[in-house]
């Protein structure tokens, strides 16, 4: 009795572990523990149910990465189907292989190196490796020392870098061919621009012989017209003193021939006047002197020149501009629009006629209307009437003779002054010449 | 590519048969890892050139090991020559597994 009380108490930790084993089971069985944990000599042995780590083989197996454990010797002892897959060969023939063999000739020396750096400290390094249907696959390798159960193991995840390589190639040869584009581009950029230059030389060149030659021209012209005066001014002198010694027979008889010279003469004289003044005017466009003008007493002024030559056709002319109407304009150019239109006037107008100036305020400015009874013109004249294109000039009723100048010229100097010309005329029924000038305004 | 390739196409004799071995094994468990350093030191050894070796993932191929009836691992099967052998654990005693698979007779 002693002896079997005995050998109980030996027994009470064996059944108190077969207890326990049993009520495991027991646990495992309706799916209640994890792990089993048994102490061992070393360490701590944990047996798990296959569930418990099957989440962490599944995601190596399964990943999209290749994954390779190695010996140290270099022997494969594990590896996904990835990576099988990746050198092509069947899943169950790649354990057991050495690692190396995988990669490509050019890329061993990097390898061997790589493993060389992999201290118990994780490296990576770009390689290629040969599949075994004899394709170059470009992948990064990422190299760790792992201990598993006092097995020392070299894990590795290798990445396929084809796609990632093959875009980045892509955008190598975009970038390549935008680069080429972009030369281009400034090639042809820098050939235009060239171009622009020489072709603005060029232009600039021939502006410069056309300004010479414009105002050679101008310069002619003038000198012309100067030289031309002198001597027609002792013509007029001599005119003059002809006329006073009219009380002689000799000279009543050639009274009328006088007179005709002395009409002429005046005419050419004007005409040169004319002319001179163009000329400086195209030489210095810019002067311009506006000044407050009374423009009744200005039509006067213009006006008593021309009495004499008026009074050969005995045409009347007539100031009807209102003696309070200022106008902002240059007095020289004035006078040479009012002369040159009423000279025009008694031209176009027969014996007996009658010639009209008037004015009225519009807005700012002050319209000023030259009104003959003379013949009027054709619609074709009226259109050429101010462009210097075609100089024509209409013989008058007098068959007076004009340079076709006058008109050019009173354009000229209405636009200078801020003006506007026009005209209004009808075959017979005679010409109304309108132009405008700034009103003089106080401010 | 043959060199990756754990069958030699120069096998030293022709006449002699060759040996066909599959391990199976469970991932990267401490047994399963040490079975293939083994075997695979064993057959470099003593069957260089004339032996075929597949190692077998059952948690990958579940279907080949199905077929071969395999209740424990690792386990290393001689399919060729016959007769067939089969030997469990990590095949660390070298001896033993030589005379298991029938290597020396």
């Amino acid at each position: 009795m002693e002896e079997t009380e005995k050998k109980h108490q030996e027994n009470k930790p064996h059944i108190k572990q077969l207890q326990q084993t049993v009520g495991s089971g027991i646990a495992i069985n309706t799916g209640g523990l994890d792990a089993f944990v048994i102490a061992g000599e070393k360490a701590l042995k944990v047996y798990t149910e296959d569930t418990a780590d099957k989440t962490y083989r599944v995601l190596i197996e399964k990943m999209h990465e290749g994954a390779v454990t190695l010996n140290k010797d270099g022997t494969v002892l594990y590896c996904n189907s990835y990576f099988a897959n990746l050198v092509s060969l069947p899943l169950q023939k790649v354990p057991g292989t050495i690692f190396k063999n995988y990669i490509s000739d050019t890329s061993k020396e990097r390898f061997v190196a790589l493993l060389e750096r992999n201290n118990g400290e994780p490296v990576k390094e770009e390689v290629h490796i040969s599949s075994n249907d004899g394709k170059e696959i470009p992948v990064l390798m990422s190299i760790n020392t792992l201990l598993i159960n006092d097995i020392s193991v070299l894990s590795i995840i290798v990445t396929d870098l084809t796609s990632q390589n093959k875009i980045q190639q892509e955008l190598k040869l975009k970038s390549a061919e935008l680069e080429q584009k972009n030369i281009e581009l400034k090639k042809a950029n820098q050939n235009l621009e060239t171009r622009v230059l020489e072709r603005t030389g060029e232009l600039e060149k021939l502006n410069l012989e056309l300004n010479n030659l414009s105002s050679s021209k101008d310069k002619f012209l003038s000198v012309i017209s100067h030289d031309l005066r002198n001597p027609l001014s002792a013509l007029l002198t001599s005119i003059v003193v002809l006329n006073i010694k009219t009380e002689d027979d000799v000279f009543r008889k050639i009274r009328p021939l006088v007179r005709i010279i002395d009409t002429t003469s005046h005419r050419i004289l004007q005409q040169l006047n004319d002319l001179l003044a163009w000329a400086q005017g195209q030489q210095h466009k810019t002067i311009l002197n506006p000044a407050k003008l009374n423009l009744a007493y200005k039509v006067d002024r213009s006006l008593e020149l021309l009495i004499e030559i008026a009074a050969q056709k005995k045409i009347v002319l007539e100031n009807k501009v209102p003696i309070d109407i200022y106008i902002n304009a240059d007095k020289i150019m004035l006078g040479s629009i009012i002369q040159n239109l009423v000279t025009n006037a008694i031209k176009f107008t027969p014996q007996n006629g009658l010639i009209t100036v008037t004015a009225n305020i519009i807005n700012h400015m002050v319209e000023i209307s030259v009104t003959d009874s003379g013949i009027g013109m054709e619609e074709v004249t009226r259109k050429n009437l101010f462009t210097n294109q075609k100089l024509t000039s209409v013989p008058g009723t007098n068959n007076e003779k004009g340079t076709g100048l006058g008109l050019v010229l009173v354009k000229d100097f209405v636009n200078q002054n801020g003006g506007t010309i026009r005209v209004e005329s009808k075959s017979e029924t005679g010409t109304n010449f309108i132009f405008t000038m700034p009103k003089f305004e106080d401010h | 590519m043959s060199k990756i390739k754990t069958v030699s196409k120069t096998a030293k004799d022709p006449d002699e048969e060759k040996y066909i071995f599959r391990l199976f094994v469970t991932g990267i468990l401490a047994n399963s890892a040490r079975a293939v350093i083994n075997i695979k030191e064993i057959c470099e050894k003593y069957l260089k050139d004339r032996y075929e070796l597949e190692i077998i993932d059952i948690y990958q191929q579940p279907e080949l090991a199905i077929t071969e009836d395999v209740i424990a691992i690792p386990l290393l099967i001689k399919k060729s020559p016959l007769p067939e052998a089969r030997l469990m654990g990590d095949l660390s005693d070298t001896e033993k597994v030589l005379e298991g698979l029938h290597l020396f007779n």
